[in-house]
């Protein structure tokens, strides 16, 4: 009798707390967890989460960008200027230990975000690969076009 | 010395009475060789010649890293950087923008479009692009026909979406690879794109409720004859000071790029 009043009352709680978890809070809190002795816990900016080893996601991105650039000629424009940047950054990241020392040489803002941006720059050069950007004018524009007013 | 103090004063009020005899007052200053700096109205608004020159440089950079899509770079109204693609590269240009670390305009402001039917291209799509990082703004223009379809932003802005649907409803632009392109401001069924320099003012239908149905009814629209003229045009002058300026009088190109001869097709 008390095992059966037992089992439907924590069935009842277990009913209801599950209407409750929301698997995307959840999945960000999770995401939004930090190490107790990491010298900060949130970057301030919503949907770009602490990242505890940007020495290593860094190293990981810019070497795909230098990847990614072998495939575009070596006298393009956006080769050479994006290879100079990247490999400046690389060379700081490999050469600064202390994340805060970095942030400041680098001057981008915060960590995190230089590794966003380091991700955007693979997905510009994936996209300048795949349509041959540094190729001469494909078509000029027809007469009067540009032209305003008409 | 008096006398100074009352030519000052007179030439203040002729300044300050009618703005078509600044450029006589300012023309008068000059002969006389006087260098006076003209008061400045903190109402009109000042370029920033060092962030122009940023600007402009950026738009050489960028039609040096992409050779082939930029047709020209120029400066619209002052110091608005604009640039002018070719309608195949809407992806790849705004990929570089968004992604390349000198540019990282991450935000799209907006899309929009511009029916000139003189045209061969009639239809324009004008992308406007900020930069949260550098604070800076810039616009990618192409063009296409009531036929030919542009790739879609949304690969690379998802925010695209109900812009690019936008476009669509009211000039008739369409986009390839859109998730999901349908009219956004017309009704169900609607006919027609209202945005179009030919598209009637009235439009094709009018709507009223009909008490017997008891629902809306879409009928054609009749007009009155005295109603059918549409004489828009203002009868007073809206800016006189700017009456001997063009209307592209800030534009400025930065850029132009020839189409290569094809006596080289090798290099290719």
């Amino acid at each position: 009798m008390s095992s059966r009043f037992l089992r439907t009352a924590v069935a009842r709680a277990t009913q209801q707390r599950s209407m409750y978890e929301n698997p995307y809070i959840n999945r960000f809190k999770a995401r939004s967890k930090v190490s107790e002795d990491f010298h900060k816990k949130t970057t301030g900016i919503t949907g770009l989460f602490v990242n505890e080893h940007p020495h290593r996601a860094l190293t990981v991105v810019y070497g795909r960008i230098l990847r990614a650039l072998e495939q575009i000629p070596r006298d393009a424009a956006y080769r050479k200027y994006t290879e100079a940047v990247v490999k400046q950054r690389l060379a700081l990241v490999q050469a600064e230990n202390d994340i805060k020392k970095l942030e400041e040489k680098i001057g981008m803002g915060q960590i995190e975000e230089v590794i966003e941006q380091a991700e955007y720059e693979l997905e510009t050069t994936r996209a300048i690969v795949d349509s041959k950007a540094w190729e001469p004018l494909v078509e000029s524009a027809p007469k009067g076009q540009w032209s305003w007013p008409v | 010395m008096l006398g100074s103090v009352i030519r000052q004063a007179v030439s203040r009020q002729i300044v300050r009475n009618s703005p078509i005899s600044t450029t006589a007052a300012v023309a008068q200053t000059n002969q006389t060789g006087d260098k006076k700096e003209s008061p400045k109205k903190p109402t009109i608004w000042k370029i920033d010649e060092h962030k122009r020159e940023r600007l402009a440089n950026f738009g050489k950079y960028a039609a040096e890293c992409l050779p082939k899509f930029v047709q020209k770079v120029q400066f619209a109204a002052g110091d608005e950087l604009e640039l002018l693609i070719h309608p195949s590269g809407v992806v790849p240009v705004l990929s570089f923008l968004k992604g390349n670390h000198s540019a990282q305009f991450t935000n799209l402001t907006f899309i929009t479009g511009m029916d000139v039917p003189t045209r061969k291209n009639r239809l324009e799509v004008i992308y406007s692009l900020y930069s949260v990082r550098f604070n800076a703004r810039v616009r990618v223009r192409t063009y296409t026909d009531e036929i030919a379809p542009i790739d879609s932003a949304t690969p690379v802005f998802k925010g695209a979406d109900w812009f690019e649907r936008e476009v669509y409803d009211m000039y008739g632009v369409w986009f390839n690879n859109h998730p999901d392109l349908r009219r956004i401001l017309t009704d169900y069924g609607f006919e027609g794109h209202p945005f179009r320099k030919d598209y009637p003012l009235s439009g094709y239908n009018e709507v009223r409720y009909d008490p017997e149905l008891k629902r809306v009814v879409y009928e054609p629209s009749e007009l009155a004859q005295e109603f059918r003229k549409f004489d828009l045009n203002t009868p007073w002058e809206t800016f006189p000071a700017f009456r001997n300026q063009s209307i592209t009088s800030g534009y400025e190109t930065i850029l132009e790029v020839a189409e290569p001869t094809p006596a080289t097709p090798q290099n290719k």
